[in-house]
């Protein structure tokens, strides 16, 4: 097990990739604090640790204010004595049409997914520094790199996540501590349009669009001693999306082309 | 002149990067809004566009409030009868080291910086995108791609400010509009800091940036001639963001560490 003995805080954990990230940190043996504002779903993702043979705790956090996370942090030290990983996966894009995007609705979106990643880096930071290590993860999206036009909030926040962590990285490397970022996106429960889901699956050669699992190597392999030299890094985990210019139909293989891709993913010829 | 009988609105008119962009545009021919926090700011640059013999109008306006923002791009309209472009240059970070770094001055940064853009690109938008014409350039800067430890609100800030962009370049792009940054780099005057003289290693010309610099990639994002450039960021950093450091051997001896090449004089 790649995280044993692990203190491990994941904000978000109502969402599915915090949740699966959470689940998946408890597999490798770490200890997992599992942090959402809805102490049902936090009480979920713990419950569901416990009953696989894992270590959580669930606590309900409102990350977006400060005495709150500081108390989590205070709570996790007192309870567990340190915290090695931090993962930030709380977000909400409020999707909407620009002209009349609601400017509540922005601001919620920066609380939630730009600031209470200061917040939580910030107290979480302070303890790691004490330590001499620590490994904070803070999940993004494809949108840090590209642009839709109805995703103004979350194209604005997952674009600061983005660059924060680099400086987050500068901040806390000095004191032995690694922070990166995962982006994701093109995800197959997005709620697209037909058109979009198939205009997506044609950008991302492995034949289906993502799931919260696909994130959980890549948010241990961060949270691991492997990757002791790696800071201030956004990995993409996002089937080439990101990067993708579109290959034309006569280079394709039969199944990836147009009129088989419009159907749907091809479980039958990827695994998950 | 490129920008002749075109109206333009600048946020942050009479600030570093404004008051360089704001006479650039107005000699260029263009009418200006001159926009900033306070009235004699607003003023100051106003005037510089009537020294050129072109329109101007001076607004104080808290770019934090949507209704100051609203009324303020109405006024443009009711005053020149269109707004063809609007550049964002207000920007307000609070450098300090990271574990005492005060929520209100993050909260700060976010509001001067990428909220006021989101407010008045939703405000210009109501009217360009009936023109079905206009361009939107936003000032951003190297922290957007590259991380300093003192800046985690000046990151976050520029970072959500090419995210911004990007997302209202697919927004508005449907109605002919192009949103794109400029990315701005170390402006330091000599006598430099250490850690400005190991910036300038990085900096081939063996200069940091004139706000001058900035003016002519924001009028080239103002003109036709960018019309295919839309939800991209122009790095006007003399090559910062991208450098791998040359090493000595392979620099011309002036360039070479403990030259003085480092004080190379600005352009005219």
């Amino acid at each position: 097990m790649r995280l044993e003995n692990k203190i491990a805080i994941v904000t978000g954990v109502g969402g599915a990739n915090g949740r699966a990230i959470a689940l998946g940190y408890a597999r490798e043996g770490a200890t997992v604090v599992a942090v959402d504002e809805d102490a049902f779903k936090a009480e979920g993702v713990a419950n569901q640790i416990v009953s696989n043979g894992g270590k959580g705790q669930a606590v309900r956090v409102n990350v977006t204010r400060k005495n709150e996370v500081v108390q989590l942090v205070e709570r996790t030290v007192a309870a567990f004595g340190r915290i090695d990983i931090l993962v930030n996966a709380t977000g909400i894009s409020h999707n909407q049409a620009f002209l009349t995007f609601s400017e509540a609705d922005f601001d919620h979106a920066l609380d939630l997914g730009l600031k209470a990643f200061f917040l939580t880096a910030q107290a979480v930071g302070k303890q790691m520094a004490e330590q001499a290590s620590g490994k904070i993860i803070n999940l993004t999206s494809i949108v840090a790199r590209l642009g839709s036009g109805e995703a103004v909030a979350w194209c604005t926040t997952r674009s600061g996540v983005d660059a924060m962590t680099r400086a987050l990285a500068q901040a806390l490397g000095f004191y032995g501590v690694n922070v990166n970022a995962l982006a994701h996106g093109g995800v197959e429960d997005g709620n697209y349009v037909p058109e979009e889901a198939a205009e997506r699956r044609r950008r991302i050669p492995l034949g289906r669009l993502g799931h919260a699992e696909d994130l959980v190597g890549p948010a241990i392999f961060l949270a691991s001693d492997d990757a002791n030299f790696i800071a201030g890094e956004t990995i993409f985990v996002d089937g080439g999306y990101t990067t993708a210019a579109v290959t034309e139909d006569n280079f394709r293989p039969e199944w990836a082309r147009a009129a088989q891709t419009a159907h749907g993913p091809r479980t039958d010829r990827y695994a998950h | 002149m490129r920008l002749d009988g075109k109206v333009a609105i600048v946020t942050g008119a009479n600030g570093e990067f404004g008051s360089a962009i704001v006479p650039g545009f107005a000699k260029e021919g263009c009418e200006i809004a001159c926009v900033d926090w306070t009235e004699d700011d607003a003023n100051t640059a106003a005037a510089k566009v009537q020294a050129f013999g072109r329109r101007s109008l001076a607004l104080g306006v808290d770019l934090r409030d949507s209704t100051q923002v609203e009324t303020m791009v109405r006024r443009v309209v009711d005053e020149f009868g269109k707004v063809d472009i609007l550049v964002n240059t207000t920007a307000r970070p609070h450098h300090q080291e990271f574990f005492g770094f005060p929520e209100e001055d993050f909260d700060d940064t976010l509001a001067r910086g990428v909220k006021s853009y989101f407010l008045t690109c939703k405000a210009v938008a109501q009217y360009m995108t009936k023109q079905r014409s206009g361009k939107i350039i936003n000032l951003t800067s190297i922290v957007s791609k590259l991380g300093p430890g003192q800046a985690p609100d000046w990151s976050a800030d520029r970072g959500a400010v090419d995210g911004l962009t990007r997302s209202v370049a697919h927004a508005l792009g449907f109605y002919g509009i192009n949103v794109n940054g400029v990315a701005r780099g170390n402006t330091a005057r000599p006598p430099y800091s250490v850690g400005v003289q190991e910036r300038i290693r990085r900096l081939p010309f063996g200069r940091t940036e004139d706000p001058r610099d900035m003016v002519e990639p924001t009028i080239f994002l103002a003109t036709d001639a960018s019309r295919y450039i839309t939800g991209t960021v122009i790095y006007v950093d003399g090559g910062y963001t991208v450098a791998a450091v040359t090493d000595d051997r392979f620099r011309p001896d002036w360039a070479k560490a403990g030259q003085e090449w480092m004080s190379v004089p600005l352009p005219e």
